[in-house]
Protein backbone atom coordinates (compact mmCIF):
# COMPACT_ATOMS: atom_id res chain seq x y z
CA UNK A 1 0.00 0.00 0.00
CA UNK A 2 1.28 3.92 -1.03
CA UNK A 3 1.50 6.31 1.39
CA UNK A 4 -0.70 8.06 -0.81
CA UNK A 5 -3.92 6.08 -0.49
CA UNK A 6 -3.34 4.58 3.02
CA UNK A 7 -5.61 5.90 5.51
CA UNK A 8 -3.81 8.79 7.79
CA UNK A 9 -3.96 8.22 11.82
CA UNK A 10 -6.58 10.89 11.87
CA UNK A 11 -8.20 9.34 9.48
CA UNK A 12 -8.69 5.61 11.05
CA UNK A 13 -9.40 7.49 14.38
CA UNK A 14 -12.37 9.31 12.97
CA UNK A 15 -13.86 6.06 11.49
CA UNK A 16 -13.46 4.25 14.34
CA UNK A 17 -14.71 6.58 16.23
CA UNK A 18 -18.27 6.88 14.25
CA UNK A 19 -18.23 3.31 14.36
CA UNK A 20 -17.89 2.94 18.44
CA UNK A 21 -20.34 5.82 18.46
CA UNK A 22 -22.72 3.70 16.51
CA UNK A 23 -22.06 0.18 18.37
CA UNK A 24 -22.63 1.92 21.83
CA UNK A 25 -25.51 4.50 20.69
CA UNK A 26 -23.61 6.84 23.18
CA UNK A 27 -22.94 10.35 21.78
CA UNK A 28 -20.03 11.87 22.88
CA UNK A 29 -17.57 8.90 23.36
CA UNK A 30 -14.07 10.37 23.85
CA UNK A 31 -10.78 8.72 22.37
CA UNK A 32 -9.26 7.29 25.71
CA UNK A 33 -12.40 6.19 27.43
CA UNK A 34 -12.23 2.91 29.05
CA UNK A 35 -15.06 0.83 26.64
CA UNK A 36 -15.04 -2.51 27.67
CA UNK A 37 -13.07 -2.25 31.30
CA UNK A 38 -15.98 1.14 31.80
CA UNK A 39 -18.79 -0.98 31.22
CA UNK A 40 -19.68 1.41 28.05
CA UNK A 41 -19.55 -1.96 26.25
CA UNK A 42 -19.67 -5.76 26.65
CA UNK A 43 -17.22 -8.06 25.61
CA UNK A 44 -18.75 -9.40 22.81
CA UNK A 45 -18.59 -5.77 21.13
CA UNK A 46 -14.70 -6.86 20.69
CA UNK A 47 -15.96 -9.42 17.94
CA UNK A 48 -18.23 -6.93 16.46
CA UNK A 49 -15.08 -4.70 16.78
CA UNK A 50 -13.00 -7.03 15.03
CA UNK A 51 -15.07 -7.72 12.21
CA UNK A 52 -15.44 -3.84 11.24
CA UNK A 53 -12.17 -2.97 11.42
CA UNK A 54 -10.72 -6.38 9.08
CA UNK A 55 -13.57 -5.33 6.36
CA UNK A 56 -12.88 -1.44 6.72
CA UNK A 57 -9.90 -1.56 6.63
CA UNK A 58 -8.86 -4.87 4.92
CA UNK A 59 -6.82 -6.02 7.81
CA UNK A 60 -6.16 -9.04 9.81
CA UNK A 61 -6.55 -9.10 13.86
CA UNK A 62 -4.80 -12.00 14.60
CA UNK A 63 -5.33 -13.85 18.22
CA UNK A 64 -2.42 -12.41 19.46
CA UNK A 65 -4.29 -8.70 19.07
CA UNK A 66 -7.19 -9.77 21.24
CA UNK A 67 -5.46 -8.07 23.70
CA UNK A 68 -8.23 -6.05 26.29
CA UNK A 69 -6.08 -2.87 25.54
CA UNK A 70 -6.24 -3.22 21.84
CA UNK A 71 -10.75 -3.33 22.38
CA UNK A 72 -10.62 -1.14 25.39
CA UNK A 73 -11.22 2.34 23.74
CA UNK A 74 -11.11 4.27 20.27
CA UNK A 75 -7.45 5.16 20.88
CA UNK A 76 -6.56 1.69 21.49
CA UNK A 77 -8.57 0.12 18.17
CA UNK A 78 -7.66 2.63 16.16
CA UNK A 79 -3.79 2.39 17.27
CA UNK A 80 -4.21 -1.45 16.21
CA UNK A 81 -5.17 -0.74 13.04
CA UNK A 82 -2.71 2.03 12.60
CA UNK A 83 0.08 -0.90 13.43
CA UNK A 84 -1.93 -3.89 10.95
CA UNK A 85 -2.19 -1.47 8.38
CA UNK A 86 1.19 -0.30 8.35
CA UNK A 87 2.50 -3.97 8.45
CA UNK B 1 -52.76 -38.73 15.11
CA UNK B 2 -49.15 -39.97 15.31
CA UNK B 3 -48.40 -41.31 18.76
CA UNK B 4 -45.36 -39.39 20.60
CA UNK B 5 -42.57 -41.00 20.31
CA UNK B 6 -38.81 -40.37 20.86
CA UNK B 7 -38.70 -38.07 17.57
CA UNK B 8 -41.94 -36.62 18.11
CA UNK B 9 -41.70 -35.17 21.74
CA UNK B 10 -44.52 -33.38 23.16
CA UNK B 11 -43.13 -30.19 24.31
CA UNK B 12 -46.41 -28.58 24.70
CA UNK B 13 -50.28 -28.96 25.63
CA UNK B 14 -52.94 -26.31 24.31
CA UNK B 15 -55.82 -26.17 26.38
CA UNK B 16 -59.49 -25.38 25.38
CA UNK B 17 -61.39 -24.04 28.56
CA UNK B 18 -65.19 -24.60 28.02
CA UNK B 19 -66.19 -28.03 28.32
CA UNK B 20 -62.49 -29.20 28.32
CA UNK B 21 -60.24 -27.83 30.91
CA UNK B 22 -63.11 -27.47 33.06
CA UNK B 23 -66.30 -28.24 32.44
CA UNK B 24 -69.13 -25.83 31.64
CA UNK B 25 -69.26 -22.94 29.42
CA UNK B 26 -68.20 -19.59 31.24
CA UNK B 27 -69.96 -17.30 28.48
CA UNK B 28 -73.41 -19.18 29.09
CA UNK B 29 -73.15 -18.43 32.83
CA UNK B 30 -72.84 -22.07 33.94
CA UNK B 31 -71.49 -23.14 37.31
CA UNK B 32 -67.43 -23.90 36.35
CA UNK B 33 -65.64 -26.93 37.92
CA UNK B 34 -62.19 -28.32 37.45
CA UNK B 35 -62.16 -31.92 37.19
CA UNK B 36 -59.71 -33.42 39.82
CA UNK B 37 -58.04 -35.41 37.00
CA UNK B 38 -57.48 -32.23 35.32
CA UNK B 39 -56.10 -30.66 37.97
CA UNK B 40 -53.37 -33.41 38.70
CA UNK B 41 -52.73 -33.75 34.66
CA UNK B 42 -51.87 -30.11 34.44
CA UNK B 43 -49.57 -30.05 37.59
CA UNK B 44 -47.47 -33.82 35.95
CA UNK B 45 -46.91 -32.15 32.99
CA UNK B 46 -45.73 -28.89 34.24
CA UNK B 47 -43.62 -30.75 36.69
CA UNK B 48 -42.36 -32.87 33.91
CA UNK B 49 -41.21 -29.73 31.58
CA UNK B 50 -44.46 -29.93 29.25
CA UNK B 51 -45.13 -26.49 28.74
CA UNK B 52 -48.83 -25.83 28.76
CA UNK B 53 -50.44 -22.88 27.26
CA UNK B 54 -54.59 -22.05 26.51
CA UNK B 55 -56.33 -21.38 23.29
CA UNK B 56 -59.63 -20.38 24.16
CA UNK B 57 -62.65 -18.63 22.18
CA UNK B 58 -63.99 -16.37 25.37
CA UNK B 59 -63.47 -12.84 26.54
CA UNK B 60 -59.92 -12.89 27.95
CA UNK B 61 -60.55 -10.81 31.15
CA UNK B 62 -63.40 -13.05 32.71
CA UNK B 63 -61.59 -15.86 31.15
CA UNK B 64 -58.14 -15.28 33.08
CA UNK B 65 -60.45 -14.28 36.38
CA UNK B 66 -61.57 -17.57 36.52
CA UNK B 67 -58.18 -19.70 35.72
CA UNK B 68 -57.08 -17.33 38.72
CA UNK B 69 -59.69 -18.18 41.17
CA UNK B 70 -58.99 -22.02 39.97
CA UNK B 71 -55.48 -21.58 40.71
CA UNK B 72 -54.40 -22.72 37.39
CA UNK B 73 -53.15 -19.15 35.87
CA UNK B 74 -49.42 -19.83 36.62
CA UNK B 75 -49.19 -22.84 34.69
CA UNK B 76 -50.37 -21.56 31.13
CA UNK B 77 -47.73 -18.87 29.21
CA UNK B 78 -49.32 -16.67 26.85
CA UNK B 79 -53.03 -17.77 26.97
CA UNK B 80 -54.85 -17.12 23.92
CA UNK B 81 -58.11 -15.86 24.66
CA UNK B 82 -60.52 -14.18 21.86
CA UNK B 83 -61.98 -14.77 18.48
CA UNK B 84 -59.45 -15.65 16.19
CA UNK B 85 -59.35 -19.05 14.79
CA UNK B 86 -57.83 -21.97 17.15
CA UNK B 87 -55.23 -22.31 14.19
CA UNK B 88 -54.09 -18.60 14.40
CA UNK B 89 -54.14 -19.08 17.91
CA UNK B 90 -51.46 -21.94 17.77
CA UNK B 91 -49.63 -19.90 15.51
CA UNK B 92 -48.93 -17.44 17.51
CA UNK B 93 -47.53 -19.70 20.59
CA UNK B 94 -45.47 -21.62 18.18
CA UNK B 95 -43.87 -18.63 17.62
CA UNK B 96 -43.37 -16.98 20.90
CA UNK B 97 -42.82 -20.58 22.77
CA UNK B 98 -40.20 -21.24 19.58
CA UNK B 99 -41.59 -24.54 19.50
CA UNK B 100 -42.42 -26.66 15.88
CA UNK B 101 -45.91 -27.80 15.37
CA UNK B 102 -45.14 -31.38 15.62
CA UNK B 103 -44.18 -30.96 19.05
CA UNK B 104 -47.57 -29.69 20.04
CA UNK B 105 -50.88 -31.32 21.48
CA UNK B 106 -54.21 -29.38 21.00
CA UNK B 107 -56.99 -30.36 23.30
CA UNK B 108 -60.18 -29.50 22.39
CA UNK B 109 -63.64 -30.92 22.96
CA UNK B 110 -65.21 -29.37 19.53
CA UNK B 111 -64.95 -31.66 16.94
CA UNK B 112 -64.83 -28.22 14.44
CA UNK B 113 -62.14 -26.60 16.08
CA UNK B 114 -60.13 -30.09 16.19
CA UNK B 115 -60.60 -30.28 12.61
CA UNK B 116 -59.77 -25.92 11.75
CA UNK B 117 -56.53 -26.77 13.62
CA UNK B 118 -55.83 -29.84 11.45
CA UNK B 119 -56.36 -28.60 8.53
CA UNK B 120 -53.94 -25.19 8.96
CA UNK B 121 -51.28 -26.69 10.86
CA UNK B 122 -51.57 -30.49 9.70
CA UNK B 123 -48.76 -31.14 12.41
CA UNK B 124 -50.45 -30.53 15.35
CA UNK B 125 -51.91 -33.39 16.84
CA UNK B 126 -55.41 -32.45 18.32
CA UNK B 127 -57.39 -34.67 20.43
CA UNK B 128 -59.96 -34.81 23.06
CA UNK B 129 -59.05 -34.79 26.62
CA UNK B 130 -60.11 -38.20 27.41
CA UNK B 131 -57.84 -38.99 24.62
CA UNK B 132 -55.26 -36.77 26.09
CA UNK B 133 -55.71 -38.61 29.35
CA UNK B 134 -55.38 -41.87 27.69
CA UNK B 135 -52.13 -40.60 26.02
CA UNK B 136 -50.74 -39.94 29.15
CA UNK B 137 -51.47 -42.84 31.15
CA UNK B 138 -50.40 -45.13 28.43
CA UNK B 139 -47.02 -43.52 28.75
CA UNK B 140 -47.19 -42.02 25.67
CA UNK B 141 -46.14 -37.87 26.56
CA UNK B 142 -44.25 -37.70 29.47
CA UNK B 143 -40.53 -37.68 29.14
CA UNK B 144 -38.75 -41.04 30.81
CA UNK B 145 -36.05 -38.88 32.39
CA UNK B 146 -36.48 -35.23 33.29
CA UNK B 147 -33.82 -33.21 34.58
CA UNK B 148 -33.71 -30.23 36.99
CA UNK B 149 -34.18 -27.62 34.11
CA UNK B 150 -36.89 -29.35 32.40
CA UNK B 151 -38.85 -29.47 35.91
CA UNK B 152 -38.44 -25.39 36.11
CA UNK B 153 -38.62 -25.13 32.39
CA UNK B 154 -42.13 -22.93 32.39
CA UNK B 155 -40.54 -20.99 35.03
CA UNK B 156 -37.32 -20.40 33.00
CA UNK B 157 -39.95 -19.08 30.47
CA UNK B 158 -41.63 -16.59 32.64
CA UNK B 159 -37.99 -15.35 33.81
CA UNK B 160 -37.15 -15.03 30.41
CA UNK B 161 -39.90 -12.93 29.28
CA UNK B 162 -40.06 -10.86 32.47
CA UNK B 163 -36.55 -9.94 31.79
CA UNK B 164 -36.78 -9.44 28.35
CA UNK B 165 -39.14 -6.66 29.22
CA UNK B 166 -36.62 -5.24 31.71
CA UNK B 167 -34.22 -5.42 28.54
CA UNK B 168 -36.11 -3.54 26.36
CA UNK B 169 -37.13 -0.93 28.28
CA UNK B 170 -33.29 -0.41 29.78
CA UNK B 171 -31.02 2.73 28.60
CA UNK B 172 -27.78 3.06 29.86
CA UNK B 173 -24.22 1.61 29.39
CA UNK B 174 -23.81 -2.16 29.05
CA UNK B 175 -22.27 -2.64 32.43
CA UNK B 176 -25.25 -1.09 34.49
CA UNK B 177 -27.18 -3.01 32.51
CA UNK B 178 -25.81 -6.10 33.67
CA UNK B 179 -25.77 -4.66 37.30
CA UNK B 180 -29.04 -4.48 37.35
CA UNK B 181 -30.08 -7.87 36.60
CA UNK B 182 -28.18 -8.78 40.41
CA UNK B 183 -26.58 -11.96 38.72
CA UNK B 184 -25.64 -15.05 40.83
CA UNK B 185 -23.34 -17.63 39.02
CA UNK B 186 -23.01 -21.15 40.99
CA UNK B 187 -20.00 -23.53 40.24
CA UNK B 188 -20.03 -26.89 41.38
CA UNK B 189 -19.12 -30.02 40.56
CA UNK B 190 -20.89 -32.25 38.26
CA UNK B 191 -22.59 -35.35 39.58
CA UNK B 192 -25.27 -38.17 38.22
CA UNK B 193 -28.07 -35.89 38.10
CA UNK B 194 -26.10 -33.09 35.70
CA UNK B 195 -25.10 -35.46 33.33
CA UNK B 196 -28.11 -35.26 30.37
CA UNK B 197 -27.79 -32.02 30.59
CA UNK B 198 -24.37 -31.47 30.24
CA UNK B 199 -24.34 -34.06 27.30
CA UNK B 200 -26.77 -32.03 25.83
CA UNK B 201 -25.07 -29.02 25.89
CA UNK B 202 -21.80 -30.46 24.52
CA UNK B 203 -24.21 -31.49 21.54
CA UNK B 204 -26.05 -28.09 20.85
CA UNK B 205 -23.93 -25.31 21.97
CA UNK B 206 -21.61 -24.10 18.81
CA UNK B 207 -21.26 -20.47 19.68
CA UNK B 208 -19.90 -20.14 23.10
CA UNK B 209 -17.87 -23.24 22.89
CA UNK B 210 -13.85 -23.22 22.68
CA UNK B 211 -13.17 -27.04 21.60
CA UNK B 212 -16.06 -28.54 20.10
CA UNK B 213 -15.83 -31.57 21.73
CA UNK B 214 -19.00 -33.35 22.60
CA UNK B 215 -19.29 -36.03 25.30
CA UNK B 216 -22.33 -38.65 26.07
CA UNK B 217 -23.57 -39.29 29.09
CA UNK B 218 -21.17 -42.42 29.48
CA UNK B 219 -18.14 -40.57 28.45
CA UNK B 220 -19.19 -37.84 31.18
CA UNK B 221 -20.14 -40.16 33.78
CA UNK B 222 -16.97 -41.46 33.35
CA UNK B 223 -14.87 -38.17 33.42
CA UNK B 224 -16.48 -37.26 37.00
CA UNK B 225 -15.18 -40.11 38.64
CA UNK B 226 -11.75 -39.70 37.10
CA UNK B 227 -9.33 -38.66 40.00
CA UNK B 228 -7.19 -36.84 36.80
CA UNK B 229 -10.39 -35.07 35.60
CA UNK B 230 -12.51 -32.20 36.89
CA UNK B 231 -15.96 -31.58 36.02
CA UNK B 232 -18.19 -28.74 36.38
CA UNK B 233 -21.86 -27.31 35.61
CA UNK B 234 -22.39 -23.61 35.57
CA UNK B 235 -25.69 -21.99 36.81
CA UNK B 236 -27.14 -18.51 36.48
CA UNK B 237 -29.60 -16.64 38.48
CA UNK B 238 -30.58 -12.97 38.22
CA UNK B 239 -33.41 -11.12 39.55
CA UNK B 240 -35.91 -12.31 37.20
CA UNK B 241 -35.51 -16.05 38.24
CA UNK B 242 -33.31 -18.85 36.94
CA UNK B 243 -31.56 -19.28 33.75
CA UNK B 244 -30.58 -23.01 34.76
CA UNK B 245 -28.04 -24.84 34.20
CA UNK B 246 -25.90 -22.64 31.31
CA UNK B 247 -22.11 -23.58 31.69
CA UNK B 248 -19.85 -26.83 31.69
CA UNK B 249 -16.53 -26.94 31.68
CA UNK B 250 -13.77 -30.51 31.92
CA UNK B 251 -10.49 -30.43 32.99
CA UNK B 252 -8.15 -32.73 33.12
CA UNK B 253 -6.07 -31.94 36.25
CA UNK B 254 -2.41 -33.04 37.63
CA UNK B 255 0.55 -30.55 37.98
CA UNK B 256 -1.14 -28.48 35.02
CA UNK B 257 -5.21 -27.72 35.31
CA UNK B 258 -6.30 -27.88 31.46
CA UNK B 259 -9.34 -26.76 30.13
CA UNK B 260 -10.39 -29.09 27.59
CA UNK B 261 -13.90 -28.55 27.18
CA UNK B 262 -15.66 -24.52 28.10
CA UNK B 263 -18.98 -23.50 26.77
CA UNK B 264 -21.84 -21.49 27.72
CA UNK B 265 -25.64 -21.88 26.59
CA UNK B 266 -26.49 -19.21 24.15
CA UNK B 267 -29.01 -18.04 26.72
CA UNK B 268 -27.02 -15.84 28.11
CA UNK B 269 -24.99 -14.19 25.27
CA UNK B 270 -24.12 -10.68 26.17
CA UNK B 271 -24.00 -11.66 30.13
CA UNK B 272 -20.38 -11.65 30.13
CA UNK B 273 -20.34 -14.54 33.04
CA UNK B 274 -18.16 -16.42 31.04
CA UNK B 275 -15.23 -14.19 32.54
CA UNK B 276 -16.39 -15.31 36.16
CA UNK B 277 -16.30 -18.87 34.71
CA UNK B 278 -12.74 -19.14 33.72
CA UNK B 279 -12.10 -16.59 36.94
CA UNK B 280 -13.26 -19.59 38.98
CA UNK B 281 -11.55 -22.49 37.24
CA UNK B 282 -8.07 -20.67 37.38
CA UNK B 283 -8.36 -19.57 41.08
CA UNK B 284 -9.19 -23.09 41.99
CA UNK B 285 -6.10 -24.28 40.09
CA UNK B 286 -4.25 -21.64 41.51
CA UNK B 287 -5.31 -22.96 45.42
CA UNK B 288 -4.21 -26.25 44.13
CA UNK B 289 -0.64 -25.20 43.07
CA UNK B 290 -1.50 -25.69 39.86
CA UNK B 291 -1.48 -23.47 36.79
CA UNK B 292 -3.96 -22.52 34.17
CA UNK B 293 -3.87 -24.05 30.55
CA UNK B 294 -6.71 -23.62 27.74
CA UNK B 295 -7.24 -25.22 24.53
CA UNK B 296 -9.19 -23.42 22.18
CA UNK B 297 -9.84 -25.03 18.68
CA UNK B 298 -11.15 -22.00 16.22
CA UNK B 299 -14.29 -22.60 14.05
CA UNK B 300 -16.66 -19.84 12.12
CA UNK B 301 -18.52 -19.37 15.19
CA UNK B 302 -16.57 -19.03 18.45
CA UNK B 303 -14.28 -16.35 18.29
CA UNK B 304 -16.38 -14.79 20.97
CA UNK B 305 -14.78 -17.59 23.65
CA UNK B 306 -11.18 -17.00 22.48
CA UNK B 307 -11.80 -12.95 23.08
CA UNK B 308 -12.82 -14.07 26.61
CA UNK B 309 -10.10 -16.24 27.54
CA UNK B 310 -7.51 -13.69 26.28
CA UNK B 311 -9.47 -10.66 27.90
CA UNK B 312 -8.62 -12.77 30.97
CA UNK B 313 -5.41 -12.88 30.39
CA UNK B 314 -4.64 -16.01 28.75
CA UNK B 315 -1.44 -15.91 26.48
CA UNK B 316 -1.20 -17.85 23.07
CA UNK B 317 1.49 -20.13 24.24
CA UNK B 318 1.70 -22.28 21.00
CA UNK B 319 -0.78 -23.64 17.96
CA UNK B 320 -0.88 -26.07 15.74
CA UNK B 321 -2.74 -26.35 12.67
CA UNK B 322 -6.37 -27.08 14.05
CA UNK B 323 -5.55 -26.58 17.95
CA UNK B 324 -4.36 -22.97 20.08
CA UNK B 325 -3.13 -24.04 23.31
CA UNK B 326 -3.20 -20.57 25.98
CA UNK B 327 -2.13 -20.58 29.59
CA UNK B 328 -2.81 -18.26 32.61
CA UNK B 329 0.97 -16.18 33.55
CA UNK B 330 1.47 -17.09 36.80
CA UNK B 331 1.35 -13.34 38.25
CA UNK B 332 -2.25 -12.75 36.73
CA UNK B 333 -5.54 -13.77 38.85
CA UNK B 334 -8.16 -13.62 36.53
CA UNK B 335 -10.90 -11.18 37.33
CA UNK B 336 -14.62 -11.88 38.07
CA UNK B 337 -16.87 -8.86 36.85
CA UNK B 338 -18.08 -6.57 39.70
CA UNK B 339 -21.77 -7.54 38.22
CA UNK B 340 -21.37 -11.17 39.09
CA UNK B 341 -21.93 -12.46 42.27
CA UNK B 342 -19.39 -16.23 41.97
CA UNK B 343 -20.61 -18.86 44.48
CA UNK B 344 -18.42 -22.63 44.43
CA UNK B 345 -17.84 -25.19 46.12
CA UNK B 346 -14.33 -24.15 46.34
CA UNK B 347 -14.85 -20.80 48.10
CA UNK B 348 -11.12 -20.55 49.60
CA UNK B 349 -10.03 -20.54 46.07
CA UNK B 350 -12.23 -17.83 45.07
CA UNK B 351 -11.73 -15.62 48.33
CA UNK B 352 -8.24 -15.45 47.46
CA UNK B 353 -8.40 -13.48 44.27
CA UNK B 354 -10.09 -9.75 43.65
CA UNK B 355 -13.36 -9.38 42.27
CA UNK B 356 -12.13 -6.47 39.98
CA UNK B 357 -9.16 -4.84 38.96
CA UNK B 358 -6.04 -6.32 37.62
CA UNK B 359 -3.88 -8.07 39.65
CA UNK B 360 -0.63 -8.52 38.91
Amino acid sequence: MTAQNAPTDEEIVAVVREFITRLSGHPDIEDDWPLISGGVLDSIAAVQMVDFVERTFHVEVTDEDLELLNFDSVRGLAALVTRRVAA
Amino acid sequence: MTPATAENTVKCVVWDLDDTLWDGTLLEGDELHVPDANRTLVRVLDEHGILQSVASRNEPGPAEDRLRGFGLDKYFLHPQLGWSAKSASLRTLLEVLNISADSVLFVDDSEFERAEVARELPEVRCVTREKLHELVAGGRVLPRQVTADAARRREMYQAEDRRRGHEETFQGPAEEFLSSLGMTLRVRDATEGDLDRAAELTRRTHQLNTTGITFDRDELAELVRDPGHWVIVAELDDRFGTYGTIGLAVLSTGPEWTIRLLLMSCRVMGRNVGTALIAALARTAAAHGARTVAHFRPTDRNRQMLVTYRFAGFAVASRSEDRIVLTMPDDRIPVVPRYVRLVTEDTAAVLSGPTQGVTR
